[in-house]
């Protein structure tokens, strides 16, 4: 069955659209949770009464999906969701938060917390696609306990002209975070803070960024890994600049706290090299579509 | 290139669907040549035109000309990461491309050039090119770092592909082995950047180049159109 959901939460606006989840799977609007179940009460955050509280008890079929948009002008989005995942249950989770038009001058400020129990593992993907003129703040957390994995793959290719998103991974005993940022910055703001925790012996992870920035953008990627445990960490920051209006930094930080801790870093920027684009461009594609094919296959 | 003159009083000329060889030592400009028919932008005409099927097209920008049908193999193709052959085959073919051949399968799914070998460079490049449906291919040191088998490869996919769409070729090398299996209609020697020698018998060029050195190519008889 193509497309077919475990759990779906549909919200746009204000207004919940979609809410649906198969036997084993709890899914509530926040606010709701807030006040029925303990789990949520304890994130619970004043002012924040948007978003999704979805505990996913049995193994789902299907992958799990929430889509938070905006289609009018001057909405100011204020979300909180919360997805705790039982011992050994895998999800699939894909994410979208987006804008449906230009120029909407939409707030989106987004919570998070993802909890991932023991021996638990979880595939999530966050989609943005945001107009120019809208602000984007989100703030992410993932708790990995003991033995837990998770894959979080971030991408906005149309990035508004303000962004700052945070996500932070907590890896306990033997849990494993594998986390990919890509943005595509033209004419944006960007700041992204990436944190991941050695918290449990054995834990491991890496941070991986390739930001791509033109037309004035600016880039600033804070990444870090703390090694409070033996653990093992990599970062991987490269970035393109394509010319020269915009800017990028690379902040990549390793924070060793225990002897016993492996980490390893490697940034790099460059620019799109003209050997390439001469030879894409004697395959037939104009210098735009040349471009255009080396920065996807750079994001990718 | 940058402002340095390269090529001087160059004529050449090729008709359809003939094979031509151009051969010379390291530096002598057969490079620069390739580059220049091509129109890779740092190489600047300052004298003369290069006319393709009677049109100038001294002035088109690279994709241009690879539309019209002119096309090159590159000696040392750059990786270009994110893309695999297959999709980039689909993004420039002009047709259908058909290869029953299990290396050429497996080549298509990896990505352009990112860790091919010498051999697997020269194979990407040769259906590269040949997919543009193109009416010239200039193939700038197809042969290079290719040890006797590859070449064979190499060599028959070339001709296989040149007879089925009656391009006409512009073949560059420093290497005897692949002039007597393209059998050129007639080869060129190059010599700081001018075109001292033009043969129909590529045989006896390879044999005075190789007993006397290029530098014999001044002063021999051999040229039917000296310079």
């Amino acid at each position: 069955m193509k497309n077919a959901k475990s759990a779906s939460y549909q919200y746009i606006n204000h207004k919940i659209k979609e809410i649906y989840a198969q036997n084993g799977i709890t899914l509530l609007p926040m606010k709701e949770a807030m006040k029925k179940i303990p789990l949520a009460k304890r994130y619970a955050k004043k002012g924040r009464n948007e978003g999704y509280f979805m505990w996913v008890k049995k193994q789902p079929k299907f992958p799990l999906s929430s889509c938070v948009s905006v289609s009018s002008k001057n909405i100011s989005q204020h979300v909180l969701n919360l997805l705790v995942v039982e011992k050994g249950i895998h999800v699939d989770m894909l994410s979208l938060c987006n804008a449906l038009v230009e120029n909407l001058n939409a707030t989106h400020d987004a919570k998070g917390t993802i909890i991932l129990k023991e021996g638990a593992s979880a595939t999530f993907k966050s989609i943005h696609r945001w107009g120019k003129d809208d602000k984007l703040t989100t703030n992410y957390r993932f708790v990995l306990e003991k033995d837990a994995k998770l894959s979080y793959y971030y991408k906005s290719l149309s990035p508004p002209a303000r962004m700052d998103i945070k996500t932070t991974v907590l890896c306990y005993e033997g849990a494993k975070a594998d986390m990919e940022i890509v943005i595509n910055a033209s004419g944006s703001d960007v700041k992204t803070t990436d944190t991941l925790y050695l918290n449990g012996d054995n834990a491991s992870g890496t941070i991986k960024s390739r930001i791509v920035v033109s037309n004035g953008s600016e880039a600033k990627v804070y990444s870090q890994i703390v090694g409070n445990a033996a653990g093992r960490g990599h970062l991987d920051c490269q970035g393109m600049l394509l010319d020269n209006e915009s800017r990028v930094t690379f902040i990549p930080k390793l924070i060793d706290k225990n002897k016993d801790v492996t980490m390893t870093h490697e940034a790099s920027i460059g620019k799109i090299s003209e050997e390439e684009l001469n030879y894409l461009r004697s395959r037939g594609l104009s210098e735009d579509e040349a471009i255009e094919l080396i920065v996807n296959g750079f994001l990718r | 290139m940058g402002g340095k003159p390269i090529l001087r009083d160059l004529n050449l000329s090729i008709p359809k669907a003939k094979t031509h060889a151009l051969i010379g030592p390291n530096g002598s400009g057969k490079s620069t040549l390739a580059y220049t028919i091509m129109g890779i932008p740092k190489y600047k005409i300052t004298h003369g035109k290069i006319l393709f099927n009677k049109k100038d097209v001294s002035l088109l920008p690279p994709e241009k000309r690879a539309k019209l049908g002119i096309a090159m193999t590159f000696q040392n193709p750059p990786e270009v990461k994110g893309v695999t052959l297959s999709e980039f085959m689909k993004r420039i073919s002009k047709g259908t491309f058909d290869y029953d051949d299990p290396i050429i399968s497996r080549l298509m799914q990896r990505e352009l050039n990112v860790g091919f070998s010498g051999g697997e460079k020269k194979i990407s490049e040769i259906i590269q090119v040949f997919s543009l449906k193109p009416k010239l291919v200039i193939f700038d040191e197809i042969d290079s770092g290719l040890d006797i088998n590859k070449l064979d490869r190499v060599v028959q996919l070339m001709r296989e592909e040149l007879e089925k769409t009656h391009a006409s070729a512009l073949v560059i090398t420093h290497r005897p082995e692949i002039l007597s299996k393209m059998k050129p209609d007639m080869t060129h020697v190059m010599l700081d950047g001018k075109i001292v020698c033009t043969s129909k018998n590529w045989r006896k060029v390879w044999d005075t180049v190789r007993r006397h050195s290029y530098e014999k190519c001044k002063e021999c008889k051999l040229s039917i159109h000296k310079s």
